[in-house]
């Protein structure tokens, strides 16, 4: 199948994904958020983009395995997008939370004649590549019990969003979006959002936004054991700030040095800070797992380089293909690193 | 708040008084005298004690939480904990806590031993160090946090006991104490061994009814019974015999929640109005799960899943840990 033929197909397989329901398939979020969260996630894997993301010199591997972690059920979605694309064979071993869309991504891509199969167990057999997501103990485990595979590692991150001191609407409507897609879960959604104005202000208005949007987005499950958490940092913020909302639409002003990378479920934790330096400051600690920062500012170089990626808020929960996860280029980092031949 | 207290003294020692009406005023008590319970608290306005706002328990880490201010204090209670802060629980005195501790155990179990042999913490900041202190006033520990559990020493003293003992341990000190090669040891008629906290999280996990098992093979005699508290309350509730539902005290209010809303539920999270606690928070949260029987007594369900680690028999474990 030649290159052009197989992104056609691609685009076939994505457009039977979108034909499902996929609420049940997508670690319990609302059907409305999972609609529209793998609206978002197929629509930056068009055919000009897969083409872009194929335009990489180096040997293909004659094999891939894609290691999916819980918490946001598109994540593996571009890479056996890209892969698959490229003509290598996947094997897609999905999260045990989410089995199901797993499956629905090797049934809607096989049968547009694209080699992707679904792993159903452990067992991956011995790819070439592994492509691994997931916690640093999951990945460690990945690659002790495949010696003779390179593993691509992706493992935990966390992403923020830094706004001017008096944000326009569309900036408000962007950070809420972040916030409700995928529920906050995940890498990229923003577990905090500094800013240099009145971060009451902020939280009012950011409330006011996510509280429209759980009327037509709703909210779906939520783990349990973040309910303790959720009202451990409330209460946090009721002490030290001010705490807007109720669960699924709320927005807390907490002062900087209560700062937590931790994503609670569509709450907005706001943190007031001087400058572009300040912010520096406080994220040098956790520079290693930063991904990506939502920005409607032009920050300087030496914080926006802190980050994987910059985006305008409302694009953090939608990476743009090609693009480099985690510093690794989606099918750049599968290819062999040592080939010197012809591009593929 | 001194009128308050002496009547909730009065009715956890005779139980004059109503819990609820208690409960509500302390609550308004506390308030007023504890800035952050305030600040959480917000514009409730609670008419039933099941309403009262409760604190999750792991803010004790991270705020003082007490109605006087801190610095008064003369006894600090931590938590256990292998990262991060410790929860600490802040008092000026200990005269409700230890009337409420005994006069439950003892409406319980009736008389409590007066000699006993321990595998708890006897240091000054455990809380249930002190407990088992003040219930048994010459009880001597054989764990401690730099060698773990000294089992020759406590077959030793136990071959030579005499009279009746009060013998407090926690859940995983027994574990490591019986899971090895210890014979059955006699211990004196009219002994009570007492179980306490859980395994969640560590290295060596026994089911409790093994565990039981196992304590009955290799002690026969004594008599098993489990207790359940944490450093954040001042009341505790008993499982005699061990393995049975937890009986709470009457100035202990038991509730449980949807662990992700905190909505009433019939069975949840556990959360606890203490009338004991009067110096720091009385309505706390746990991230334990159970359901309250119709007869009051409480059924416990292990830990929320996922939730941070906690309890006394961390420390056994550290030691554990330490000393290998």
């Amino acid at each position: 199948m030649a290159s052009d033929t197989r992104i056609e197909a691609v685009q076939r397989a994505l457009a039977r994904l979108q034909e499902l329901d996929v609420g049940p398939l997508s670690e319990g979020l609302s059907s409305p958020n999972a609609a529209r969260c793998l609206a978002a996630a197929c629509a930056v894997l068009h055919p000009e983009a897969l083409a872009m993301a194929l335009d990489r010199p180096g040997r293909r591997p004659r094999d891939l395995a894609v290691v999916a972690a819980p918490g946001v059920f598109t994540a593996p979605l571009e890479w056996v997008a890209v892969s698959a694309a490229a003509g290598i064979p996947v094997c897609l071993k999905a999260s045990r939370r989410a089995p199901r869309f797993g499956a629905a991504i090797a049934t809607a891509f096989s049968a547009e004649g694209l080699e992707v199969r679904l792993a159903h167990s452990h067992d991956l057999g011995a790819p070439e590549v592994i492509v691994a997501m997931g916690s640093d103990e999951g990945v460690a485990s990945v690659v002790a019990t495949h010696p003779a595979s390179r593993v691509v590692a992706l493992g935990h991150r966390f992403s923020l969003a830094h706004v001017s001191a008096d944000p326009d609407a569309t900036v408000i409507a962007g950070l809420a979006a972040d916030l409700v897609a995928y529920d906050t879960r995940g890498c990229m959604a923003p577990v905090a959002i500094f800013t240099t104005g009145a971060a009451s202000d902020l939280a009012a208005r950011l409330q006011a936004r996510l509280a429209v949007l759980a009327a037509s987005v709703p909210i779906g499950e939520v783990d349990p054991a973040l309910g303790p958490r959720w009202r451990h940092r409330q209460a946090l913020a009721r002490v030290h700030g001010r705490a807007l909302g109720a669960q699924g639409a709320s927005a807390w002003v907490v002062p900087p040095e209560h700062f937590t990378p931790e994503a609670l479920p569509r709450t907005a934790v706001i943190h007031e800070v001087w400058d572009d330096r300040h912010l520096g400051s406080l994220l040098v600690r956790w520079r290693p797992w930063l991904s990506t920062l939502g920005t409607d500012r032009a920050v300087p170089s030496a914080l926006s380089c802190m980050f994987g990626r910059v985006c305008r808020p409302g694009e953090m929960q939608q990476p743009p293909v090609p693009r480099r996860h985690d510093g690794h280029d989606l099918l750049g980092c599968v290819l062999d690193p040592v080939w010197t031949g012809a591009p593929a | 708040m001194s009128a308050l207290i002496d009547e909730i003294a009065a009715f956890i020692g005779s139980g004059d008084g109503d819990f609820g009406t208690l409960a509500l005023r302390l609550f308004e008590e506390q308030r007023a005298a504890n800035p952050g319970l305030a600040a959480i608290a917000g514009d409730a306005a609670p008419s039933r004690w099941q309403d009262i706002p409760a604190v999750p328990v792991s803010l004790f880490r991270e705020l003082p939480l007490t109605c006087f201010p801190p610095e008064e204090a003369t006894v600090v209670f931590r938590t256990s904990g292998t990262t991060g802060a410790r929860g600490q629980k802040r008092l000026r005195d200990t005269v409700i806590y230890d009337l409420a501790a005994r006069r439950h155990a003892e409406a319980v179990l009736g008389p409590l031993p007066s000699a006993g042999l321990g595998l708890v913490p006897l240091l000054p900041d455990s809380s249930l160090g002190h407990m088992c202190a003040g219930f048994c006033r010459g009880l001597q520990t054989f764990f401690s946090a730099e060698r773990g559990v000294d089992g020759p020493g406590f077959r030793a003293a136990l071959a030579a006991a005499q009279e009746p003992l009060f013998l407090p341990g926690t859940a995983f000190a027994w574990a490591e104490l019986v899971g090895g090669a210890f014979a059955p040891v006699d211990v004196p008629p009219g002994s009570v061994l007492m179980v306490t906290g859980g395994f969640k999280g560590r290295h060596t996990v026994v089911d409790e009814s093994a565990l039981l098992g196992l304590l009955g093979a290799r002690f026969p005699g004594a008599r098993l019974v489990a207790e359940y508290g944490m450093t954040e309350l001042s009341s505790q509730l008993w499982s005699e015999p061990a393995g049975t539902p937890y009986t709470p005290p009457p100035w202990l209010g038991v509730t449980t929640v949807d662990p992700w809303s905190g909505a009433a539920a019939a069975q949840g999270l556990l959360r606890f109005v203490d009338l004991a606690n009067h110096q720091t928070v009385m309505a706390i949260e746990t991230q334990d799960l159970g359901r309250v029987l119709p007869d009051g007594r409480v059924e416990l369900l292990g830990r929320l899943p996922g939730a941070r680690v906690r309890g006394c028999s961390l420390a056994v474990e550290e030691a554990g840990e330490d000393g290998v």
